[in-house]
């Protein structure tokens, strides 16, 4: 009777290596909880940031590359009391899309000259991580610009994420 | 009594529940799993081996609730690489690789993308349903502890092959898998299970 007992606590303890039987449950226990534990860490250590990133570019003798606009201001469409950037000398701006709306509009100011910088999307939520929730991501649909600032823009990255990497280049 | 006669006394078909789960709902876990298997030995110290069951699971997020549901199978075979004339008894120890398949839907509601620049919006995204298929490796052992009643572990190494999730939410857990956000998992069962 105390040998089915002990069977059924340790059952394993008949073999004759019955300890080294006990050892690999052990073990094989601990990584299991060890593998159960590595998804109980609940802080977030992502960005959660989802910005669409523009950068500012140049040609000068057929060579592209980046330029300072100084004094520039930026805010949203119909939200002129509230400004994104003030009378800033930058060469990228990072510009937050409406998660409510399928289109957002901004304008840029720099000294006398203004542009209406438009942005159409599809908006998707996307779980990051359980720990860290949902953000809102978007892929570019349609972008223009209309104004006296700007010559052109172009498209370099449709899917705004939180990888922020450059999405439009603005050229002046 | 001589080993080969003790292993005559054995019938073919093992039918059994895996009682780990029931122990991990008293603890509070978010996923709920019943899960049953059974196995027929087919010669020669091999079994061909079978398991299903459901699951569900909740979990509650920063800025989300998730539920999801299905169910799973598995079917695969198992060798039984205990020395008979070394370990007299019934007593097993497995060693088997398993091929998993698992149907499933899940959603998340009321995700709040917090206000910003601009206002703060609620959405959801509808339940949707989708296929997993894994492959995993067994080792465990069967012991008996009355006549043709055994209990046991086994712990599982798997490996996912494909799941039809949309890229925007990995599932929390994949039924029969385990943790969803990963490619792979350990498993670990600690059953009763009959002989008949």
């Amino acid at each position: 009777m105390l040998r089915i007992k002990t069977r059924l606590f340790f059952h394993f303890t008949h073999f004759p290596a019955g300890k080294g039987w006990f050892l690999v449950f052990l073990i094989t226990l601990a990584v299991y909880c060890w593998s159960i534990s590595c998804t109980g860490d609940n802080a977030c250590k992502q960005s959660r940031d989802v910005f669409l990133m523009v950068s500012f570019r140049s040609t000068v003798h057929n060579t592209e590359h980046d330029t300072t606009l100084s004094y520039l201001t930026v805010y949203g469409l119909r939200r002129s009391d509230s400004l994104l950037y003030d009378s800033a000398q930058v060469n990228k701006v990072s510009l937050p899309l409406n998660p409510s709306t399928d289109s957002t509009g901004f304008v840029f100011a720099c000294h006398d000259a203004v542009d209406t910088l438009m942005v159409v999307y599809n908006r998707q939520p996307h779980l990051l991580s359980y720990e860290c929730g949902f953000v809102m991501y978007y892929r570019l649909i349609q972008v223009t610009i209309r104004g006296n600032l700007a010559d052109s823009l172009h498209i370099i990255q449709s899917d705004v994420t939180t990888d922020n990497g450059t999405n439009i280049h603005m050229y002046y | 009594m001589p080993a080969l006669a003790q292993n005559d006394s054995l019938r073919r078909v093992w039918v059994g529940l895996d009682i780990l789960p029931f122990a991990k709902s008293i603890y509070g876990s978010k996923d709920n799993t019943v899960e049953i298997f059974g196995s027929y030995n087919i010669g020669k110290k091999r079994y061909a081996a079978a398991e299903g069951g459901f699951s569900s699971a909740k979990y509650q997020g920063s800025n989300f609730s998730y539920t999801s549901g299905g169910w799973f199978a598995r079917a695969g075979i198992d060798f039984n690489v205990i020395r008979q004339e070394k370990f007299p008894g019934n007593d097993q120890i497995l060693i088997g690789f398993r091929y998993g398949f698992s149907s499933m839907h899940y959603q998340a509601e009321n995700i709040q993308i917090p206000a910003g620049y601009w206002p703060a919006f609620l959405t959801e995204i509808r339940s949707v349903s989708f296929g997993s298929h894994w492959l995993e490796t067994r080792a465990g052992i069967r012991a008996e502890v009355f006549p043709h009643l055994f209990i046991g572990w086994s712990v599982a190494g798997r490996l996912l092959l494909y799941s039809g999730h949309p890229v925007s939410m990995d599932p929390f857990v994949v039924t029969g898998f385990g943790n969803g956000t990963r490619k792979t998992n350990v498993g670990f069962s600690y059953f009763i299970c009959f002989n008949f």
